[in-house]
């Protein structure tokens, strides 16, 4: 069993991670795509919130709403302005793959330009002392990140199931020639699909900023974590994000808390290494009907 | 679908190795004749006049040392612009030119190169160790004067290749010194030691270690992290099983520094915490560690209300910056005398245009009272001290309170 402190730290990281796979997951059902600016997208909604509280003074309700708006905000351009021309033309998936990678780097960049090149202290959702439970000592903040994880989480698996688009994403998932050739509203599900992941990967950013800060090349770092994330869990759930997220924290820190400190950079390769080889999708495949 | 897409996650994980390898015034009261020179003069001034006098900077705007190396720009321009509103030097105005390395020593000699070519007439260094070490040749190559006003790396100001590399502030050697005089009057036999990753700390780490151990204080853990890191959790626990006295922090400081002491303070409130310059001098950090987690922090490397120059030296800078000024660290006092430092060196050679006589003039300068550490604390140069330090009294214990440096630690301060 891990020490309690570092039991915490694997939950509250976890659950961040879990959420970035998650809006990987919505991406990657709407369009097919991997949308690398999923990590950016959380940069720019945790570093927007706290330059509109820290360094505006706005209250923090509307500091971190308007920082998961321009989340959601980016995301969306980034489907109508980067994704749509593409898959109009019908270009190639490196074509796509490329332009989203592009556009990790050029939200990144424009954070800068927009918030500053410093890291700033993430605005919190919550205050107040530190929380004690029996051996636990919890921030207020990561009890809120844990409990809004679940209760994305959640939703995300109830609209999957109930709502029309719900139902119409994981159509296009399956199979987007199929839906087109069938009429579904493609384009419109892409980008339904893309907002959603921009206010889930929003919402990560915001709740993730206040622990130690955040600056505008966090992006990066982001998206290759909630990428493994994702890898781990697969896209046979909804619910797999969260395990690949947690599992994937798990392995950091108990590799740092077992080997030394870079044990980190090992694990992260052999997880990459094993996944892609031995399990490439994930713990949780989808079942295809043929 | 995850197999069909290996090619996409090969390219951004390629993409993320590439980018993982990615207030003070003058002094007040001058000993020598040579160091009177510099003072700036309440007296009517006269217009600068004549070309100026170009001084390159090379900075961090976004890299791990930014927190730092931003704090000293600062002390830097309220510096030239004072002595631009008391006439220049020689009559002539000073003109900064500033490049940013973004913290990557592998840019620091392009950016030095440049500025060379855009006819500077010294370097000042406000980027980390690893970046002043990278320009020592280029400077050397081109004999233009360079100061580095808060690098610790000795390796900076020693031969070979040190003609015109000059170095200003605390040397880790110094360091080591005092923070394990400090662990002597603290009764500390076991210290749980943590570091970040990146070159510059990993060229100022073993001069410290080796005064600690030398002095037969155990080293019972020796952890590390990513400068970039957000949870250091584990290390913290690994710490935590060594059953240290004290805790200590030596870092470029930033988020890691917060993220650290966020962790210690949760995991081992009761064990002493020790920090380097680094913290001392971040206002921007102490915001981004929780209410109170650095409250009995005791740092090395502060300044003291004590010294009448830093509280000059703060007067002036406040009345530069305005009133978002959140008072005086020793990194901006070493930014401000640096630029004092280079007046001075400038005033002595006689020229602005004469490398080698500039150089002549830092070689000159003997006990400047600086603006930082004890009051008895002074900076002096000759032909074979390029490392200014004289003794180790630059360094100021305190105790933070209230998230932010409070009180001059009552256990220990180092004298000259």
């Amino acid at each position: 069993m891990p020490p309690p402190a570092v039991a915490v730290s694997i939950v509250e990281i976890g659950c961040f991670y879990a959420l970035i796979a998650a809006a990987y997951l919505v991406v990657m059902h709407g369009s097919g795509l991997f949308n690398f600016a999923i990590g950016p997208y959380a940069m720019a909604a945790g570093l927007g919130g706290a330059f509109f509280g820290s360094q505006l003074g706005w209250p923090a309700v509307v500091a971190i709403l308007a920082g998961i708006a321009i989340s959601v905000s980016v995301s969306l351009l980034t489907e109508l302005v980067i994704v749509r021309p593409i898959e109009a033309r019908g270009g190639p998936e490196l074509a796509a793959l490329v332009a989203m990678v592009s556009v990790l780097f050029a939200v990144q960049q424009g954070a800068a330009t927009a918030f500053g090149r410093r890291p700033l202290p993430g605005t919190r959702w919550i205050g107040g002392d530190l929380i004690r439970l029996g051996p636990f000592t919890v921030d207020p903040q990561s009890v809120v990140l844990v409990i809004v994880t679940l209760v994305v989480f959640g939703a995300l698996a109830i609209w999957f199931r109930r709502a029309k688009y719900g139902q119409l994403l994981r159509a296009v998932g399956d199979n987007k020639h199929a839906a087109r050739t069938l009429g579904l509203p493609v384009n419109r599900i892409r980008l339904v699909a893309f907002g959603l992941a921009g206010l889930v990967a929003g919402i990560a950013g915001s709740l993730f900023a206040p622990k130690a800060g955040v600056s505008f090349d966090a992006g990066l770092l982001y998206t290759t974590s909630g990428l493994l994330a994702f890898v781990i869990g697969g896209t046979g759930s909804v619910w797999a994000p969260l395990v690949g997220g947690l599992l994937f924290a798990a392995l950091q820190l108990m590799a740092t808390l077992w080997f030394g400190s870079s044990a980190i950079h090992y694990v992260t390769l052999a997880v990459a290494v094993v996944f892609f080889a031995f399990r490439p999708g994930g713990l949780f495949t989808r079942r295809m009907r043929t | 679908m995850i197999r069909s897409s290996f090619r996409s996650w090969a390219l951004v994980t390629g993409l993320a190795l590439l980018a993982s390898a990615c207030g003070p015034v003058a002094p007040s009261a001058p000993a020598t004749p040579t160091a009177a020179a510099s003072q700036p003069t309440s007296a009517t001034v006269a217009p600068t006049s004549g070309p100026p006098i170009k001084i390159g900077i090379i900075e961090d705007l976004s890299g791990p040392s930014s927190y730092y190396s931003q704090v000293t720009v600062k002390g830097i321009r309220a510096a030239a612009a004072q002595i631009n509103a008391s006439g220049g030097v020689l009559g002539r105005p000073l003109e900064l030119l500033a490049e940013s390395d973004n913290g990557e020593p592998s840019q620091a000699p392009a950016l030095a190169r440049r500025l060379i070519s855009n006819g500077v007439t010294a370097i000042l260094m406000a980027s980390g160790s690893a970046s002043a070490l990278q320009v020592k040749p280029v400077v050397a190559e081109a004999k233009v004067v360079y100061l580095a006003p808060t690098n610790l790396n000795t390796n900076i100001a020693k031969a070979p290749g040190n003609e015109y590399s000059f170095m200003m502030g605390v040397p880790s050697t110094n360091l080591g010194t005092v923070f394990t005089e400090a662990f002597k009057r603290a009764n500390v036999k076991r210290v749980g030691f943590f570091t970040d990753d990146s070159a510059t700390i990993a060229g100022t780490t073993a001069p410290i270690l080796k005064a600690i151990r030398d002095a037969g204080i155990e080293i019972v853990a020796e952890e590390k992290a990513s400068s970039r890191a957000t949870d250091v959790t584990a290390q913290v626990a690994r710490i935590q099983n060594s059953n240290p006295d004290v805790v200590y922090s030596h870092s470029l400081g930033g988020p890691f520094e917060a993220a650290f002491f966020n962790a210690v303070s949760e995991a081992m409130p009761n064990v002493m915490r020790v920090s380097g310059p680094s913290l001392c001098s971040e206002p921007e950090v102490w915001a981004l560690a929780r209410p109170n987690a650095l409250d009995g922090i005791i740092c090395g490397g502060n300044v003291t209300l004590d010294n009448p120059r830093t509280v000059a030296a703060n007067a002036a800078i406040r009345s530069f910056v305005g009133p978002s000024y959140p008072g005086i660290t020793a990194f901006d006092a070493q930014g401000y005398d640096s630029v004092f430092l280079l007046k001075l060196a400038i005033e002595n050679a006689g020229s602005a245009d004469d490398p080698a006589a500039i150089k002549g003039g830092m070689e000159k300068i003997t006990r400047y009272q600086a603006s930082w550490g004890n009051t008895d604390f002074t900076i002096s140069y000759s032909a074979e001290k390029h490392n200014g330090a004289d003794g180790i009294c630059g360094v100021v214990f305190s105790v933070f309170k209230g998230n932010q440096p409070g009180g001059s630690w009552n256990v220990y301060q180092p004298s000259c």
